[in-house]
């Protein structure tokens, strides 16, 4: 028996589970995939919202303007890259301003801080390769950006460091709650895919796949779509020719496309917003990949084909009714709910779990644990501009001495060795999958895309995991990635 | 642990088959200062996964493997005794030439008296194409595919759609229908294979594997393991996929073979200015490029069809960082390597483009027909016996003529040729008879039908 | 391996004449010709459709002794790498799956050096087997 199950093991079920972490608790986080952060939290534009955007009075308000501190608080304390690169939205013409002033007004009614109008000739001397057809912008200071894989799993290592277990391939097919005979007491039945589980309390984060979950246990039922973001990525040398992430003011045409750098410095740009049916559907479609070059060369007249390195989708859980869902269900005690966490949801995630945490808290009347363990040390790296420091550099030569793998180059575009590789598969709620190394190192995340590291790193993840390469997988399921060895018959 | 900077006088980025032929001619000079550097644990560089034959020919007179190609200048290398460390990656060049180097053995900084880049190049991704569909596993590049067959015994696919008919994707046909898979197509966006002829007929006909020719890959389908492709025509001139046309293919492995690019990271770092059409350094007939004392050869100038080119490139390399740094009493040259170069990458240059007035260089100028040439300038205080221009066609031109003319569009020196395409790199040799006497502005070199 | 299919990847500008036995494409340069081979009434070879010597030279050694170079792999016990390995000539097409079948069937163990000769003389051709690789 479990005290809470979470499932869901994107940014909301990890930064809860980091949570309630603190709590005396057995907890325990399932996810249907491979990984944690396998949905929506790996396909995101990577914002931290200011909050201007959110009609004021909404949940989305509310958690984005006290998550947005939040973030930047947690990516450090979890060494997660992060930038607080300020955010531009872009007015086209002259009769487009007044729409500034109406965005600051409602930042300001949200709680925001530091937005202000800005000059074109301001944008232009921030930001040299925006449109010089512009009128003018909003800034907003406290915009920024994270790495929301960096962020998902951080939190997830700090959980388990914290005794938090996650079972991941393991896909919840039922739920149901009795009550005891005698106590009252309320305990859930979870089916899964990996056998039954039960929980005093359980709270729901399972994204798109929220609702199916939920209306199985609450009469207040809930409608998700999942609404698919298609984005392009260039290379980091066009990623650093820009600071601030770049928005276009919304028009009737559509809600605009965004240009910004990353934390690693590659440049997105996207996302597309368009319902799907199928809420597995990450595809990405010709169409829409033209329609961000469209948009997107408003902003940067100066896009050009040819620095592309790959392009990719992620689906949203958007509900019915627009805001997100968080707390209680009335008609299920011990069921906690975090639906419809569309964006600014990786901004809000920090506050939501907080609030679901002491939800989770008061009503079981739960005592911290006297000793809250740190996170683990980020997986040791090095970046260029750091050797150009001798002392730098002189304590990466001790630390090749000590760990000879330190100075095995593995993938060459990102500079990951295999020591890094390594403690990706190491680390609590390790990399099992060459995705997983992908996302823990950057490793295949390059200009090359995996093309010159990828057989080495299958070399090391089966050596680590001790199985053979072809058992291996993209992500998980039936994601292999080799189908067979010479010599041996399949 | 303290990082003690050392001096070389020569050092070579990469340990394939540029580096190795440029370490031993450095040494055959007289050179005895040297040091390669290689990332791999191996000398031999990619013609270690390339097992098929057809290598050497021209070099070695005899038709060799890829392996048996590196084997026969690693061992050459080691009997030279050139001093060489493994498993180490090059992390930076400075413009001044010092080297960061990281390897299992510790990090290193090297000052060199000069550098000869020989890094190589990488595959074009998936990506760079913008391939829409679902990211399953089951796509990869067809030189990763080639590297886990040869070098790691490990089948990439059973039923394969390869895009691209370059030459790796022609042999990775036949090497993956030899160990038992079933090649379902091999899919070209242009009306003409990228390959050579021998490998269309050898790897694709013999095996009956459709090419197709003016057709793409429009979208891949499969959640977890890729379960098939759509492909779709395109038109003869946009190249745009007719959508209406389209018809799925049902395969497990989506090979990529659409290209080449130097891998110029390094380079760029050390402000080494790249040619936008080769993607490699620009250089003059001597292979110096924009920083003086910084030479390039191999893939990393310009992708090469043979390997026999690539040593004898290399060797040229070699031969120039030597006379550098036994001349270096007199001054660099400062020149900018910029000249000449052309306002949009993948165009060719318009006729009269104007471009700044160099004493000491004369650029050459990939005119219509061209996609790009090597040497793009001339130094014009080394002018050398003859002259051996690289170029590779913009299109397929059957019976057209190879033109080089000077900044007045008076001839130089032209060359009937039966057919030029885009899949195999041209030379015209201009011997120093056809110098004239040295003229100002630039030359371009064109195809005329 | 079977005939040469013509097929779409022949330049449609080529003329192929509608009695000949098959067509051979030209493997010398790029220009890939398509050399029509009929049958005189003394039954020899005719050719025609290239555009120099060359295509019938190769023609004449298609129709009647193609051959074709074979590389393959040989997994070898206790190496993670597989060994490489060529015929000492190119091997008659008529017999080239025979030949794979032959080499892929080898059982081989470390040392290998790369010369090595694994087999002497494959399906009785006289064809010896030659690494390509060492395998130490």
């Amino acid at each position: 028996m479990h005290d809470v199950v979470i499932i869901g093991a994107g940014v909301i079920g990890c930064a809860i589970a980091r949570e309630v972490s603190r709590y005396k608790l057995r907890v325990l986080v399932l996810d249907q995939a491979s990984d944690v952060c396998e949905g929506t939290s790996k396909a995101n534009s990577g914002i931290i919202h200011a909050g201007y955007d959110a009609t004021p009075g909404t949940r989305k308000a509310h958690y984005n303007v006290r998550g947005n501190p939040l973030v930047y608080q947690w990516a450090q304390e979890l060494s997660v890259p992060c930038q607080n690169n300020t955010s531009l939205v872009l007015a086209f013409s002259e009769t487009d301003l007044p729409r500034i002033d109406a965005l600051i007004e409602r930042g300001q009614q949200n709680g925001v801080t530091g937005l202000r109008k800005v000059s074109r000739e301001e944008v232009l001397d921030r930001e040299p390769l925006v449109n010089p057809a512009i009128a003018g912008a909003l800034l907003a200071e406290t915009g920024g950006i994270v790495s929301p894989y960096g962020l998902t799993i951080a939190l997830a290592e700090h959980a388990a460091v914290n005794g938090v277990e996650f079972r991941l391939n393991c896909q919840v097919q039922a739920l149901a709650h009795q009550t005891d005979l005698d106590g009252g007491q309320t305990n859930f039945i979870i089916e899964t895919s990996q056998g039954p589980v039960q929980a005093r309390a359980i709270v729901n984060a399972a994204g798109v796949f929220a609702d199916r979950l939920h209306n199985t246990l609450s009469q207040d039922t809930l409608t998700i779509t999942a609404r698919r973001g298609e984005y392009w990525m260039l290379d980091k040398r066009i990623g650093a020719q820009f600071c601030a992430t770049l928005f276009q003011l919304p028009t009737d045409k559509g809600k605009g496309i965004l240009v910004t750098p990353t934390v690693e410095q590659t440049l997105i740009l996207g996302p597309t917003s368009d319902p799907v049916p199928d809420k597995m559907d990450t595809r990405t479609t010709a169409a829409k990949l033209e329609e961000i070059l469209e948009a997107a060369a408003q902003t940067w007249p100066g896009l050009r084909k040819d620095s592309f390195i790959t392009s990719f989708s992620g689906l949203r859980a958007h509900l019915a009714e627009g805001d997100f869902r968080v707390g209680r269900v009335p008609d299920v005690p011990g069921y906690y709910l975090a639906a419809g966490i569309e964006s600014p949801g990786l901004t809000a995630a920090p506050a939501i779990a907080i609030d679901l945490a002491e939800l989770i808290a008061t009503d079981f009347n739960l005592a911290l644990k006297p000793e809250f363990l740190s996170p683990p040390p980020p997986i040791p790296g090095f970046s260029l501009k750091q050797l150009a420091d001798p002392d730098e550099l002189d304590n990466l030569a001790a630390e090749i001495a000590r760990d000879p793998a330190m100075g095995r180059m593995v993938c060459r575009c990102e500079q990951v060795t295999e020591a890094q590789i390594r403690a990706a598969i190491r680390r609590p709620v390790g990399a099992r999958t060459l995705d997983g190394i992908k996302r823990r190192t950057r490793a295949n995340m390059g200009r090359c895309q995996g093309g010159f590291c990828t057989p080495r790193i299958l070399e090391i993840l089966a050596e680590e995991l001790g199985c053979d390469s072809t058992d291996l997988t993209k992500s998980g399921g039936q994601s292999r990635i080799l189908t067979g060895q010479l010599g041996v018959e399949a | 642990m303290k990082v003690m900077p050392e001096k070389v006088s020569l050092v070579i980025i990469g340990g394939g088959p540029a580096g190795l032929a440029a370490a031993l001619e450095a040494q055959r000079q007289g050179l005895t200062d040297i040091l390669l550097i290689e990332r791999d644990q191996q000398l031999g560089g990619i013609l270690n996964q390339c097992i098929h034959t057809g290598f050497g020919l021209h070099y070695f007179g005899e038709e060799l493997s890829g392996p048996e190609y590196a084997d026969r200048f690693s061992t050459a290398f080691t009997t030279a005794g050139i001093a060489c460390l493994l498993e180490s990656h090059v992390l930076e060049i400075t413009p001044d030439r010092v080297l960061t180097v990281i390897s299992p053995l510790g990090i290193r900084k090297i000052a060199a008296g000069a550098v000869i880049l020989a890094m190589g190049c990488r595959e074009r991704p998936r990506g760079a194409l913008g391939i829409p569909g679902t990211r399953c596993a089951g796509v990869l590049t067809a030189g990763m595919a080639q590297r886990l067959l040869n070098l790691q015994g490990m089948m990439p696919g059973q039923s394969i759609v390869i895009l691209g008919s370059g030459d790796i994707g022609l042999i990775m046909a036949r090497r993956l229908t030899l160990e038992g898979a079933k090649v379902e197509a091999v899919v070209e966006l242009m009306p003409y294979s990228s390959g050579l002829t021998r490998n269309v007929v050898q790897c694709l006909q013999d095996y009956e594997i459709p090419l197709l020719l003016s057709h793409t890959v429009v979208e891949t389908h499969g959640r977890e393991r890729l379960i098939g492709v759509t492909l779709a025509p395109v038109h003869p001139q946009s190249r745009k996929p007719d959508l209406a046309q389209t018809r799925f293919i049902a395969c497990d492995t989506l090979l990529l073979s659409v290209g080449l690019i130097p891998e110029n990271e390094l380079s760029l770092g050390a402000g080494v200015v790249l040619d936008p059409a080769t993607r490699g350094p620009r250089v003059d007939q001597r292979l110096g490029t924009s920083q003086p004392g910084i030479f390039a050869c191999g893939n990393v100038l310009h992708v090469h069809d043979l390997v026999d080119d690539v040593s004898r490139e290399a060797e040229q390399a070699a031969r120039s960082a030597v006379a550098f740094l036994n001349e270096t009493d007199l001054p660099a040259p400062q020149a900018d390597f910029s000249t000449g170069r052309l306002p949009d990458q993948h165009l060719a240059a318009p006729a009269g483009w104007p471009f700044p007035e160099q004493p000491s260089l004369l650029p050459i100028l990939a005119g219509p027909g061209i996609r790009s040439v090597v040497p793009q300038l001339i130094s014009r205080d080394r002018i050398p016996e003859t002259l051996r221009l690289a170029f590779r066609p913009a299109r397929v031109y059957r019976s057209a003529s190879i033109c080089l003319r000077d900044g007045q569009g008076q001839l130089i020196i032209k060359s009937q040729r039966r057919i030029l395409t885009p899949g195999e790199e041209a030379r015209l040799t201009i011997p120093a008879s056809h110098w004239p006497a040295v003229t100002a502005g630039h030359w371009q070199l064109s195809i005329e039908v | 391996m079977s005939k040469p299919t013509p097929d779409a990847n022949h330049s449609p500008d080529s003329l192929v004449s509608p009695d000949s036995l098959t067509t051979i494409t030209c493997t010398g340069c790029p220009m890939g010709c398509l050399v029509s081979v009929t049958q005189g009434p003394g039954g020899e070879w005719q050719f025609s459709g290239a555009q120099c010597p060359r295509g019938d030279i190769h023609a004449r050694q298609e129709i009647t002794h193609p051959v074709r170079p074979l590389t393959t792999l040989i997994p070898v016990r206790g190496s993670r790498i597989p060994l490489s390995v060529k015929t000492s000539q190119p091997v008659p097409k008529a017999l080239f799956w025979d030949f794979v079948d032959q080499i892929h069937r080898l059982e081989l163990e470390r040392p290998i050096h790369t010369g090595d000769i694994l087999a002497e003389n494959l399906l009785g051709t006289g064809i010896a087997l030659l690494a390509t690789r060492t395998l130490d």
